[in-house]
């Protein structure tokens, strides 16, 4: 494992260090992939634009300033908009995600712990997809990704005043959509 | 459940004591006022409810073969741009003759000055007495230069935008 910076290693890519690239995408393609998954609801969708963001990496290192914020923050603001342009070209919500049957298999668990999560997964994707995007984002960024609102602010360029109150409404509208989690409802 | 939530500033600060982001001091405080108010608290109980719900969708590891197409992709797509390098001693070396060639230019004007028919007069001026032809010289290149930058700057602005919008974008 690399033991140097995100910092570090933009910038070798920004001077066409093909392997700095590789290094930041080992690091950051879960919680990438994760982000664009939620937001898009779409499977194919989100390894497609998680393709595209790396790219994107690519050809626009040299336009990450760190003093300005940090590298998961400046990839998860292309990642974000790369998200957005395609939802707003295809106009879906993320109420159609199934559960990945390769990633439920792939843990030691039970048959009926499998359906449980594959259950939870869809009740909490339906739920999200429910949502306008502008709510989704917030509370993907905020509960999934526990990012500080400071740092959704920076990713969004949103005033963290309006995120806070995007978070209200979501919370309140998953209420809703939600229920209680599993335990709660046996 | 059908109680009102709690005005938005009130929220804010409970959002700042679940998640650790407020100051200290006012942390203290607002943990304090939630002990007597059965309306935050369950603010807070349905946010963590919320929360617990949500966190049933785990992570997905990414479909394998993604990053063989991004570097199949990054080995067509444009390099990213060379990061600039600060003037070193050699670059200030290269510079020399460039220097030279300008003081040559200024000496040529100046003696062209010199030998024009209104310098007489020209040079009784009391800045043009004191630094004479090649001073004059000087100052007639650097209006020069500056007037043609200044032509320039409408084309140099639109560009700099483009870049800059460009860089927004992602």
């Amino acid at each position: 494992m690399d033991q140097r910076s995100d910092e570090a290693l933009a910038a070798e890519v920004a001077r066409g260090d093909a392997e700095a690239l590789r290094c930041l995408f080992m690091r950051y393609q879960v919680p990438a992939f994760n982000l664009i998954l939620r937001l898009t609801g779409d499977r194919e969708m989100a390894r497609d634009l998680l393709q595209e963001a790396f790219t994107r990496v690519w050809t626009m290192a040299d336009t990450f300033d760190p003093g300005r914020g940090e590298f998961k923050g400046w990839l998860f603001t292309i990642a974000l908009n790369a998200a957005r342009s395609e939802l707003a070209k295809k106009r879906h919500g993320v109420s159609h995600v199934e559960p990945d049957e390769a990633s439920l298999v792939s843990e030691a668990e039970g048959p009926e712990a499998l359906l449980a999560r594959s259950e939870d997964e869809k009740r909490v994707a339906g739920a999200l997809g429910r949502l306008t995007p502008l709510l989704r984002e917030v509370v993907v960024m905020k509960v999934f990704h526990q990012l500080k609102f400071r740092e959704i602010a920076q990713v969004t360029h949103t005033p963290e005043g309006t995120l806070k109150a995007r978070f209200h409404r979501a919370v309140a509208e998953l209420r809703g959509h939600l229920g209680g989690p599993r335990g709660d409802r046996e | 459940v059908s109680r009102p939530l709690p005005p938005e500033g009130n929220r804010n600060a409970l959002l700042a004591l679940h998640y650790h982001e407020g100051d200290p001091l006012r942390e203290a405080e607002t943990r304090a006022h939630v002990e007597g108010c059965a309306e935050c608290q369950e603010y807070l109980a349905m946010l963590r409810q919320v929360e617990a719900s949500l966190r049933g969708w785990a992570d997905e590891t990414p479909p394998a073969g993604v990053w063989e197409t991004v570097r199949a992709r990054i080995a067509q797509a444009p390099r990213p741009l060379q990061a600039r390098p600060l003037p070193g001693a050699a670059a200030l070396l290269v510079l020399l003759p460039a220097i030279a060639a300008a003081l040559a230019v200024v000496r040529v004007v100046g003696a062209t000055l010199k030998s024009l028919p209104f310098w007489p007069w020209l040079a009784q001026w009391p800045g043009v007495e004191i630094v004479g032809s090649s001073g004059v010289a000087a100052l007639l290149l650097l209006v020069l230069g500056g007037l043609g930058s200044l032509a320039l700057a409408p084309a140099l602005l639109l560009e700099s935008r483009q870049r800059a919008r460009a860089a927004s974008a992602w």
